[in-house]
């Protein structure tokens, strides 16, 4: 009898034990109940319905907290410090190129080699990206047309890095930003993305005319910088691309060579 | 007599100790479980307020809202889950400068139809704005509302965002 008491006893430590833990558990940051209070709507999808149910899932000070203001320490400090690189994961993971557009999609462009990576540059049907997309990041100065971008490493040997990879042109722009940086890469990794069609590099949205539109990829790596570049042109509505003005070719994207 | 107490005692003890042992359980599991990939998209300005009620800012991200997108088991998770990028991302501050973030946490939602597909995530870059307010374009950003919430400074977030286009990215997460 004495030791079941005493089992039962561990039971109810473990059992305020877990639910004192599991309450803790769940990283929600505290938010300030005056922000709750003015707006529980999205920023990103203003026209629906506010999440609220979502919302009841993270928070749940009692109404009275709403009532009284409160010193929760700022939840923001917990973030890394914004003037220093985040570390390096622990683990490096494989990366691979964003998967490949259907056939049918491609409008033109190709694949160069540069160094020992592999380049692949089209103008591509992706209805994804436009004038009002569901990201910005999705924009596209040309409805439904975007840019896919993409490299494979090819190399004998792990390649150390840091591995930076940018878009655009010229490149690297001053206030480019790299779309990605790799700590390593090895043979059969890759990367890349898909942008819009950008008929500026620097205005969005911008005026579009028939003039050559440009775009490239550059990897710029501890042992030298590779990449590609496409352009084409508009068709004289400027509604769409034309596709027999897509070019794929070396950087500085000069004289663009035909895609291989 | 005793022989009915005892098991009484034992049925009692069981209800005790296994929901007992299994939330201690839970909560010394590793909160890191999985590896994810998807599709990596960004965003800027907008409302000041996003979907979890907090001030939105650089180092949180939106992804899909289970109501709208149940199929996705990241739309499950719940505000405020904090996710890792395999490689960091790099944005610009107030004044210009680079900052790097590979820690983000869940405060906002979009793409209501899903179309980004499983484990979509959505990057905010933050809401400065280097243009005079005098300008059309102030504080505007296609795709979200606009005009936003923005504050003056020497960067401009929403060129940021279009240029990230859309990524094929790794990251850590519940």
């Amino acid at each position: 009898m004495k030791r079941e008491a005493i089992i039962g006893l561990a039971g109810i430590i473990l059992l305020v034990a877990g639910l004192c833990a599991c309450g803790t558990r769940s990283p929600a940051p505290p938010s300030t109940p005056t922000q709750q209070a003015i707006a529980p709507e999205s920023s990103h999808a203003p026209t629906l319905t506010p999440p609220a149910v979502r919302a009841s899932l993270a928070h749940t000070e009692t109404p009275s907290v709403h009532l009284m203001p409160t010193e929760t320490p700022d939840w923001r400090s917990l973030l890394p410090p914004t003037s220093e690189p985040a570390p390096t994961p622990e683990k490096i993971w494989p990366v691979y190129p964003p998967p490949t557009p259907e056939p049918g999609q491609v409008l033109g462009g190709g694949t160069v080699q540069d160094g020992p990576f592999n380049f692949t540059l089209w103008v591509v049907k992706d209805p994804s990206f436009g004038h009002n997309p569901v990201a910005p990041s999705l924009y596209s100065d040309v409805e439904g047309r975007a840019v896919y971008m993409s490299w494979v490493y090819n190399g004998e040997e792990p390649l150390a890095g840091p591995v930076f990879e940018y878009w655009g042109l010229p490149l690297p722009r001053r206030d480019s930003l790299p779309v990605a940086e790799y700590a390593r890469i090895e043979r059969g990794w890759g990367g890349g993305h898909s942008v819009g069609v950008h008929c500026s590099p620097d205005l969005f949205p911008a005026p579009c005319s028939t003039a050559p539109i440009k775009a490239g990829l550059i990897l710029i790596t501890p042992v030298g910088s590779y990449g590609a570049c496409i352009r084409f042109t508009l068709t004289p509505d400027l509604a769409d691309i034309d596709p027999a003005s897509i070019a794929v070719g070396y950087l500085p994207c000069k004289d663009p060579n035909p895609a291989r | 007599m005793a022989t009915a107490m005892k098991k009484r005692w034992s049925r009692v003890l069981a209800l005790l100790l296994i929901p007992g042992s299994l939330a201690y359980a839970a909560s010394v599991a590793p909160v890191w479980a999985g590896h994810y990939t998807g599709w990596f998209t960004g965003y800027a300005m907008g409302n000041r307020y996003g979907g979890a009620g907090v001030e939105i800012r650089q180092g949180h991200f939106a992804n899909h809202y289970y109501a709208w997108c149940p199929n996705d088991p990241a739309a499950w998770w719940t505000w405020g889950t904090r996710i890792d990028t395999d490689s960091p991302i790099k944005q610009h501050n107030q004044s210009g400068g680079d900052v790097y973030y590979s820690t983000f946490y869940l405060e906002d939602v979009g793409d209501p139809s899903c179309s980004m597909g499983n484990y979509w995530v959505d990057i905010y870059f933050g809401r400065w704005e280097n243009r005079p307010s005098s300008d059309p374009n102030y504080c505007y950003c296609s795709g979200v509302t606009s005009p936003g919430f923005c504050y003056a400074a020497s960067a401009n977030s929403c060129s940021d965002a279009i240029n990230f286009g859309r990524q094929w990215r790794g990251y850590t997460g519940p």
